[in-house]
């Protein structure tokens, strides 16, 4: 919900800003994007460390 | 933290290419500067900007596989003397700005071009060495004439971020540059400023919680035995 609500409002402000303020909008958008999948994937790797049996 | 621009182009007005990098400068930090071919350079005027700098740019289209001679003109008659001499001038970076006409796959061993940019731009690099300055990874821009709407409003943030960004910026590094253009947007945009700060605030939560993740993760590999 909080990712759609984030998408909507960057898209919004994007129909009201000049060619530069939408190109930056874009960026942020790109970026939040991967920083979502990164998240994802360091709680993984996160989660499988604290869970090698090796390392007990 | 100031860069100075050095553009060499023929024809700078009739350029699509350098006409959309001028419009997409920073509003601050950022000194435009067009190299003229009429007499010799004022050196100590030259040399004044740079010292003023510190990240300096090579701006300019690749033609036979070089710079168009204006920026060699530049090159020699601004620094005519002994190296010692720009001592003073010590730890500045060096950036290239290359805009090309062919795709970049031609550049490789292999391609029709035969041989890379890295390469190709070697000289730059050893002048760069030559004055104890950091050499950047170049910016290259290629076939600009057929870059669709989305992909040239990717070029003016990437062209933004290689004037004023760390460089180079890790991750979380591009995510802070992000967030101060969005504040400045902000600044500028009283209307839209509202929804300006719930978008940077909710950007900058992600991202401490990112942060903190990578950092638990690097606390572990650290406690970790082979």
């Amino acid at each position: 919900m909080a990712d759609d609500w984030f998408e909507q409002t960057i898209t919004e402000l994007q129909k009201s800003g000049d060619y530069r303020e939408q190109a930056l909008l874009a960026a942020v958008l790109k970026y939040q994007r991967e920083l979502k999948q990164r998240t994802v994937n360091a709680q993984g790797e996160l989660d499988g460390r604290i869970w090698n049996h090796e390392q007990w | 933290m100031q860069t100075l621009i050095i553009v060499a182009h023929p024809e700078i007005e009739n350029s699509p290419t350098q006409q959309f990098l001028k419009a997409s400068l920073p509003a601050d930090q950022v000194t435009w500067h067009e190299l003229q071919a009429n007499g010799k350079f004022d050196r100590q005027k030259e040399l004044a900007l740079l010292e003023q700098t510190d990240r300096v740019i090579f701006q300019f289209p690749f033609y036979w596989y070089s710079a168009p001679y204006i920026l060699k003109k530049w090159q020699e008659e601004v620094f005519s003397g002994e190296q010692k001499q720009y001592r003073y001038l010590a730890g500045k970076e060096l950036g290239l700005v290359v805009s090309l006409g062919q795709s970049l796959r031609h550049y490789q061993a292999g391609g029709s071009a035969q041989y890379s940019m890295s390469e190709l731009l070697r000289p730059y690099q050893a002048f760069a060495a030559e004055l104890d300055w950091r050499y950047c990874p170049p910016l290259l821009i290629s076939n600009f004439s057929y870059l669709d709407e989305r992909e040239k409003q990717d070029l003016l943030i990437r062209y933004q971020q290689f004037l004023t960004m760390k460089n180079p910026a890790d991750f979380s590094e591009q995510g802070d540059w992000l967030l101060a253009q969005l504040a400045t947007m902000g600044e500028q945009n009283s209307a839209q400023n509202g929804n300006l700060k719930l978008v940077s605030e909710q950007l900058e939560a992600q991202l401490t919680e990112y942060q903190k993740l990578t950092w638990e993760v690097a606390q572990i590999k650290l406690g970790e035995v082979d």
